[in-house]
């Protein structure tokens, strides 16, 4: 291996050459345009593409640490990239390459893969973030000085593009971990909320007199604090796309009583008039009417808090061209201009906002926002200023008349009391364990129950159920296990499965029913809905 | 003469090369460029994927262009890839491309129009590369056209389809380009007969090496 210097200093460029070089290297200035948010892989990719344009090399290889590949080669040769499987022997001539200990930008005599070469070394960084880069050419004359000042700038650019996609990496992964985090902190909230409502229906239920004070205040805080985990829930179902929205043709009336309804008892609380203004003619969309009602029900509630006591409320709807509006309008404290802006941003607003201001998680307009949005709607907010009552208009585009219609109904509100059954319950969580216990026996049916997971097939053998209904977070053996096993020792038909978790995503859903459940419930569950779910029969 | 600038610059050459990272950075920039047109009275042709016909115009719509009346009139035309770009068999047709060019702009003063502005999504190009061959050779010829007949035309690329390579073969052949919403002058623009004699070059080597790997 020869060492033959160039010195920049040496070699006389004439004046053509140096313009071309200059608008050249201007040219390469425009590829960081490229790799803007791409990971350090396509920016490597992107530098060496670029570099063959204008500089005639035979190969390229680089070698960088990037995120979880710290041993990451990539090789290219006359325009073509080398496939994984065939890269051993130049990560070997690499190596010895490398123990030649050639200086950076010096050119030497080499052997490579392909045959004897005049070869460039270039660094991309030294130490756990580094990485570097050869370049190759058969031509005697390489490089020229100006084609050296070429490849030093490229090199040089891809090691800062490597480095911005290192960090956007890691930014991304600290972002996701948070999400994962407050996704966690969501379900693990659910399974103390689940016992306390529970306790609460269970008290209401026995009480033959109306709940004292001190009950009231415990049901309305379990309540709302139900609600924020919800509203959690639904910021980390969001930021990680995991929204899933259950389409259909809902006549938006219906959705617009149901949030009425629900927050009737603030309206009361504060004292409210609350006026609706609905055509005669049904108005009718495609959409979710759980994620709607939510809609209408955050809008409402803004209005009543933000409204001093006493105050006006109107709900109006109306068809504008191909959709329908919902302006929901009140005469409270309004929202003052530098606000509006930020109105529905998620997480930006601080504690500036309408949310902050009277507490919760400043998070219930960003939610109407992208509930909104994915129903392929808009929502806008407009108010004269602060003491001027604010106005929220809600646009969702109307249901093409061609589609059949079939009445979606919210929610069916009757109770419908079934027969008295023989329920095991598992769950590891002792005071969710006995509030379920003590509804389902004071329900009138026959309950056994157990902590331990271990215990539930012997159990369930003696005690011969009905139904089992399974937590599906167990110590040692997973609800999911015991719902299979279960399966197997008992003839199909004679047992239903009921699963009861804080995991109420689709994919949940499915990996319950591939276990063999036959109802998956999320918690916190209504009494009504239990009692639904072991007495009904199965959809 | 009217006005003439992009991205809040006047425009001194006319063939631009724009990279665009998302649909909303692309309106965000082009919609006053197209506003300047339709205000001016000047033609305004839009070449894009059929597919985005609709959301094309409620885009134009929603900027304040009165884009059915101004279709209706004629001072607005979308085109689609076909017809223009392509022919019958989806291929690029480099001369054909350059000779309706040169015919709109007679047929678009010959309508008292004093200008004609055209925008090309260039999409197409990445759907199949094999019927884009002569794209680059285009993009250096078309240069002469659009300067004689002062004839803005800005060529619409999304960046996250390019390579590397491209993007400096692209460079080298717009003397204007418009990287993150800023016009610059191209230092590295290659007069179209030398970007013309390195693409055969490239082409006489690549047959070349074929050959030699057989």
């Amino acid at each position: 291996m020869s060492d033959s210097p160039i010195s920049p200093m040496a070699v006389s460029v004439d004046t053509a050459t140096a313009e071309k070089s200059i608008r050249d290297l201007m040219g390469l200035l425009a590829l960081p345009a490229l790799w803007s948010g791409r990971d350090g892989e396509t920016v490597l990719r992107l530098m060496i593409e670029a570099v063959e344009r204008i500089v005639p090399v035979r190969f390229c290889l680089a070698q960088a640490v990037l995120p979880e590949r710290p041993d990451f080669c990539l090789v290219r040769v006359e325009g073509n990239y080398l496939p994984e499987q065939v890269l051993d022997p130049w990560r070997a001539a690499a190596e010895t390459w490398s123990g030649q200990r050639v200086p950076d930008g010096r050119v030497s005599e080499a052997m490579t893969p392909l045959r004897h070469m005049r070869i460039i070394y270039l660094s991309l960084g030294y130490g756990s973030c580094g990485g570097k880069i050869w370049f190759g050419s058969c031509d005697p004359a390489f490089p020229q000085v100006t084609q050296l000042a070429f490849l030093r700038a490229a090199a040089s650019l891809a090691a800062t593009g490597v480095q911005a996609a290192r960090a956007n990496h890691e930014r991304e992964q600290a972002s996701r971990a948070k999400d994962e985090f407050l996704a966690m902190l969501g379900h693990e909230l659910r399974n103390p909320l689940a016992p306390i409502v529970m306790a609460i229906e269970l008290l209401k239920l026995r009480s033959k007199e109306a709940l004292s004070r001190e009950h009231v205040i415990i049901e309305r805080q379990a309540n709302h604090l139900s609600r924020l985990v919800d509203d959690l829930l639904d910021v980390t179902r969001i930021t990680r796309g995991k929204i899933e929205l259950k389409k259909e043709p809902v006549k938006l009336k219906d959705v617009l009583l149901r949030a009425i309804e629900d927050t009737s008892t603030l309206m009361q609380e504060r004292q409210h008039q609350l006026a609706t203004d609905f055509p005669e003619q049904d108005i009718w969309i495609q959409g979710d009417a759980i994620r709607l009602a939510q809609v209408f029900t955050n809008l409402l509630t803004n209005a009543a808090k933000y409204t001093d006591v006493g105050g006006y409320v109107t709900v109006s709807m109306h068809v504008a061209d191909t959709y329908a509006e919902v302006t929901v309008r009140d005469n409270g404290t309004g929202i003052s201009p530098h606000l509006l802006p930020l109105l529905f941003n998620m997480f930006e607003q601080g504690a500036a906002t309408i949310d902050r201001a009277k507490g919760g998680l400043g998070i219930g307009l960003a939610l109407v926002k992208s509930f909104v949005g994915l129903h392929g709607g808009t929502v806008t907010a407009h108010s004269d200023g602060i003491g001027c009552g604010s106005e929220f208009t809600v646009r969702l585009p109307l249901l093409n008349p061609a589609t059949s219609l079939a009445p979606v109904s919210i929610q069916d509100h009757s109770e419908t009391p079934g027969k008295a059954v023989r329920v095991l319950i598992v769950d590891d969580n002792l005071d969710a364990l006995e509030s379920t216990a003590a509804y389902l026996q004071q329900s009138g049916h026959s309950v056994e129950t157990t902590s331990d997971p271990l215990k539930v097939l012997d159990l369930a053998t003696i005690f011969k159920p009905d139904v089992v209904i399974l937590d599906i977070g167990l110590p040692v053996v997973d609800g999911y296990t015991l719902a299979a096993r279960l399966r197997e020792a008992f003839p199909a038909g004679t047992l239903r499965l009921v699963a009861l978790t804080g995991y109420g995503q689709a994919a949940d859903m499915k990996k319950s029913r591939d276990a063999g459940f036959d109802v998956h419930l999320v918690k916190p569950v209504a009494f009504r809905a239990l009692n639904e779910a072991i007495t009904k029969p199965v959809a | 003469m009217n006005e003439l600038s992009l991205a809040g610059t006047p425009l001194e050459y006319f063939h631009v090369c724009a990279f665009f990272d998302s649909r909303e950075q692309e309106y965000d920039v082009l919609i006053p460029f197209f506003k300047e047109a339709i205000e001016q009275g000047e033609k305004t042709i839009h070449i894009i994927n059929p597919a985005t016909f609709d959301d094309h115009r409620e885009r134009l719509s929603k900027a304040g262009i009165d884009t059915h009346a101004c279709e209706a009139c004629g001072q607005l035309e979308l085109h689609s890839w076909g017809g223009t770009y392509l022919d019958e068999c989806g291929t690029f047709n480099k001369d054909r491309m350059l000779t309706t060019l040169a015919q709109t702009n007679e047929a678009a003063k010959k309508d008292g129009y004093t200008r004609v502005r055209i925008m090309g999504n260039m999409d197409w190009v990445f759907n199949d590369a094999s019927k884009a061959k002569d794209i680059l050779a285009y993009e250096a010829e078309v240069n002469e056209v659009l300067s004689y007949n002062r004839q803005p035309a800005i060529c619409v690329y999304d960046i996250a389809k390019l390579s590397g390579s491209m993007m400096m073969d692209l460079l080298r052949t717009h003397p204007l380009t418009l990287i993150n919403g800023v016009v610059q002058e191209n230092p590295f623009y290659t007069p179209a007969s030398e970007m013309l004699e390195e693409l055969k070059h490239r082409q006489d080597n690549s047959a070349g090496s074929s050959t030699h790997a057989v």
